[in-house]
């Protein structure tokens, strides 16, 4: 009967020893100081303890959670040439399509959508797309994947730049990309940083002439329509009424085209103007402008107004106007605060009147980087960004810069005015130089904005989830205070209720949760929230196991068996029942996984390693303490 | 120590009361599904933004509610007063939920974030870290692809077990121990309703662990009768199966008390992110247990006769 059971033991000594080894890390991990982690960090040796310890999601960590998915009509809009209202009637077509049905392929309703418009493909793509509508729908489909691994590899060289220790960031099927930032504090700049993946355009500013004509002109269409002047007026009634509530200024705050365009204005008409100034009468002689600011050479909007503003332009009888003059209005990213004459902080969003076309896109930049201006140059010891261009490109900019110096072209990311700088002289090489920044961060993000340039479509957030440090936190102290809880009542139960045999179960236990951490942690998998809660779930079955055992073990010693073929007959028995029901609920962890996204996936991945692991507990090590016990010679009773 | 004796309790003569039993208990909560007109969806299905902030010191609801009727973002003003606002956890810490606009500002979280800020400057921690404590924001689109992945894996993984068990057993097993972990979704999802609680994608996990627990559970009994009815053949099929939930009580009991016993705890103490899990874990534990011996032996008993 009796076996050597010295091998066995050297395997669960093996298994216990790589547990703890690969469990040696967190541990440590744990126990530093937050100074001791900065001293790693500066000594560069922090990232390799990273990767050995037991990750933790964001749920627990605190950190943001977003999927991006590329905008497939406008890429498929952007790639067309001769485009013409058929085209853009099937695009909207799709567009609709989409929106009633989201579970629809793109490509497939827009196949459809071209045959029922009767679309000729060849007509709007270049031969580079192939000569047959199958060929083109081929192409633009790879243009699609291109597009999204472009998207790729800029995130993380984005988030990389963003110095977030430990980024996520995957590609989920074809079209979205799926961003974790755990442990980060600035939740807006990182977004906006993701945000701004999309298409980057220079577009001339319009000169202030030209910008004040079109200005005027808005005014008198606001005027002759009630609606929008009724609109404008209660704007400017609240802005007035707020101000004077809240800050006890109760001067007229609105602005004359000459203040607009400060003193730097060369335009005549506007001189003039600036004797007169009644600010009843500009307001009603100029509606749309009273809503806007000088900031500078520059229009800024107060955030205030921003929704009046935006909603004038977008009427359709002004977007005519626009097309007539071939330009737009576009806004910066963000307000700014600036203090006013009366020393009132403001919040300000700059806008700009362009071009509508864009003279060069953001294809051509070949590299951006901010750095200190060096000696010689204009910008001596401040912060510049340097660009490279193709050759294409720089050809462009070099017709562009030559027929404009003196004027002005806006750095346009995602449709947003990120600046606007001035041209001196012409740039025949595509070699540039950006100078004027506040500060090194500003130069950075500029630079990062610009090597974005060279995406065809922008992206959506479609899904995005943050979770505050000290949510994450809470969540982490009473999870594992509740683990411990648990688990510790159940150790009481078991040693009352098996006494001897109870303990093994109870080493059996320990040892299972020791061996899934250090699977996760081997695996680098992270640990969430609901995997804590996979793990209490492992408790229960490596327990349950082990019950099953137990009670045929005693069902046998009932029956008069001896302790060692009661120990036999039980296990054999056990076993079937054991393997039947793991496996039963190993395929629903294998289907957790499968469909599961971040947090569920989590949950599978620890129910998975958790079971398997509980069946080698129950199977080997409890079995072969038992044996041992049972080995031992005259043992007439167990404890059970 | 023994909690179960040797028991011979005829389970299978009470069916009709566990019938009527499970029949009540789902014929309410059906009812309630369709008062409410179908389970009440979180975001993650429907799509929306879900803002939860930690103020410094206790804050009204109602005031609250009353600080979210003129939300102004870019000027436009937005009233949220009936968005559905609740404490989160604690007297200090609130929780709104808005659905989803069909023209959303951009940064419309962070935006009524600092809106809140505002409105209780007074009451509020001066970094965001520690007012946020989470903004989840889920757009139609995925809310709609997560509710399909949802169906799709729950009726794939009913799927694979009828085929597993329908392989080990027989097919009228499989029968049985997919109509005991259907009831225990239904009744799980019905006690759901009735409480008014919601459906998240952590809740789908949670019915799947049900599923697997109560499967787990009918499996230990199933293998009893497949065991016993090899080794007792004079007994009645009705006796084989009476005698092997007794044979299985004891382990059934056990592994029932620890394992309520840890999700109990968890539902005490786990917190408000895995409150609702642990809640649905604790029916699924009582349901699952119950349905292994009132729902899968008893019809696994009607197969039998239905065959012969």
């Amino acid at each position: 009967m009796s076996k050597n059971l010295t091998p066995r033991y050297i395997v669960i000594g093996l298994v216990l020893a790589w547990a703890l080894m690969t469990l040696w890390p967190s541990v440590k991990y744990q126990m530093l100081s937050p100074s001791d982690i900065e001293e790693m960090r500066e000594m560069g040796t922090l990232e390799s303890l990273e990767n050995d310890i037991i990750k933790q999601g964001l749920d627990l960590k605190g950190g943001i959670y977003i999927v991006l998915e590329v905008d497939l009509p406008t890429l498929v809009s952007t790639l067309a040439i001769n485009k013409d209202s058929k085209f853009e009637k099937t695009l909207s077509d799709v567009r609709k399509s989409l929106a009633e049905n989201t579970q629809q392929d793109f490509f497939t309703v827009f196949a459809n959508s071209v045959s029922t418009n009767g679309l000729r493909l060849p007509r709007y793509y270049d031969v580079d797309y192939g000569a047959k509508p199958d060929d083109i729908l081929a192409s633009l489909n790879e243009q699609a994947d291109d597009a999204i691994n472009r998207v790729l590899e800029i995130l993380q060289n984005r988030v990389d730049q963003f110095g977030v220790s430990e980024p996520t960031i995957q590609k989920q099927g074809n079209r979205r990309i799926i961003v974790e930032l755990a442990g980060i504090q600035d939740s807006d700049r990182a977004r906006s940083l993701l945000q701004s993946t999309a298409q980057l355009e220079f577009c001339l500013v319009k000169s202030p002439e030209v910008t004040n004509d079109i200005l005027s002109q808005i005014d008198n269409l606001v005027q002759d329509n009630e609606q929008l002047e009724s609109l404008v007026a209660t704007i400017n009634e609240d802005y007035e009424s707020a101000d004077s509530d809240e800050l006890g200024v109760s001067d007229d705050k609105t602005v004359s085209i000459s203040e607009l365009f400060g003193d730097d204005a060369e335009t005549s008409k506007d001189t003039s103007d600036t004797s007169v100034v009644v600010d009843q009468n500009i307001f009603q002689e100029r509606p749309f402008s009273s809503l806007l600011r000088a900031l500078g050479n520059d229009i800024a909007v107060p955030e205030k107004n921003l929704y009046a503003v935006k909603k004038i332009i977008n009427r359709q009888e002004i977007l005519d106007k626009l097309a007539l003059g071939n330009g737009q209005f576009l806004f910066a990213p963000s307000a700014e605060s600036f203090s006013t004459n009366d020393g009132i902080d403001e919040k300000l969003v700059n806008m700009y009147y362009l071009e509508k076309d864009a003279d060069l896109t953001g294809g051509v930049i070949e590299e951006a980087n901010a750095t200190i201006g060096g000696q010689g140059t204009s910008a001596v010891g401040q912060p510049i960004v340097l660009l490279d261009m193709n050759s294409e490109g720089a050809r462009t900019w070099s017709r562009i810069t030559g027929a404009n110096i003196g004027r002005r072209i806006a750095i346009v990311l995602d449709k947003k005015v990120h600046m606007a700088p001035s041209i001196r002289t012409k740039i025949s090489d595509g070699g540039t130089m950006i100078e004027g920044f506040a500060g090194m961060d500003e130069a950075k993000d500029i630079a990062i904005v610009l090597r974005a340039g060279a995406l065809p479509a922008p992206v959506n957030i479609i899904e995005e989830r943050i979770v505050g440090p000290s949510l994450g936190a809470d969540s982490v102290k009473r999870g594992t205070n509740s683990v411990l809880l648990g688990l510790g009542l159940i150790i009481v139960f078991m040693f009352i209720y098996y006494k001897l045999s109870g303990s093994i179960a109870n080493f059996a236990l320990i040892w299972n949760i020791l061996l899934v951490l250090s699977v996760l942690a081997s695996l680098g998998a992270t640990l969430t929230l609901p995997g804590i809660a996979a793990l209490i779930l492992t408790v229960g079955m490596s327990i349950d196991a082990n019950v099953i055992i137990f009670e045929r073990i005693r069902e046998e010693l009932r029956k008069g068996k001896s302790v060692r073929s009661a120990i036999d007959g039980g296990y054999n028995r056990a076993l079937t029942t054991i393997i039947d029901a793991n496996v039963t609920t190993l395929v629903a962890a294998l289907v957790l996984y499968q469909f599961g996204t971040g947090p569920i996936r989590g949950f599978a991945t620890v129910l998975f390693w958790g079971i398997i692991i509980s069946m080698f507990t129950a199977i080997f090590v409890t079995r072969t303490i038992f044996n041992s016990f049972a080995d031992r010679k005259g043992l007439k009773k167990l404890s059970i | 120590m023994r909690i179960i004796k040797d028991t011979n309790i005829q389970f299978m003569s009470q069916y009709k009361l566990g019938a009527f039993l499970s029949g009540a208990v789902i014929i309410l909560g059906i009812i309630s599904l369709i008062l409410a007109g179908g389970p009440l969806l979180s975001i993650d299905f429907k799509g929306g933004t879900l803002i939860a902030v930690h103020f410094e010191e206790p804050v009204d609801v109602n005031e609250f509610r009353s600080a979210m009727s003129n939300v102004n973002i870019e000027g436009q003003s937005f009233d949220f007063s009936k968005a559905e606002i609740k404490l989160f956890g604690s007297p200090q810490d609130i929780s709104v939920r808005i659905p989803h606009l069909d023209q959303e500002p951009e940064n419309f979280a962070q935006k009524i974030v600092s809106h809140l800020r505002n409105s209780f400057s007074s009451k509020v921690s001066d970094t965001d870290s520690d007012f946020i404590l989470s903004i989840e924001k889920v757009g139609p689109k995925i809310g709609a692809e997560l509710s399909n992945k949802a169906i799709l894996a729950i009726v794939s993984a009913l799927g694979l077990i009828l085929f597993y068990i329908s392989i080990r057993f027989e097919f009228n097993f499989a029968l049985g121990a997919i109509a005991a972990l259907t009831h225990d979704v239904f009744v799980t999802l019905g006690i759901f309703s009735i409480m008014g609680y919601e459906i998240s994608l952590p809740i789908i996990a949670a019915f799947l662990t049900i599923v697997g627990y109560s499967l787990n559970d009918t499996i230990v009994i199933f293998d009893r009768i497949r065991e016993n009815i090899k080794s007792l053949k004079r007994l009645s099929y009705t006796e084989v199966i009476d005698k092997s939930i007794n044979d299985s009580l004891s382990r059934t009991i056990v592994t029932s008390i620890t394992t309520f016993i840890v999700v109990l705890i968890l539902w005490l103490f786990g917190g408000e992110v895995i409150n609702l899990f642990a809640f649905a874990m604790m029916i699924g534990v009582i349901v699952g247990t119950y349905s292994s011996i009132f729902v899968a032996c008893p019809l696994v008993l009607r197969l039998h006769a239905r065959n012969k």
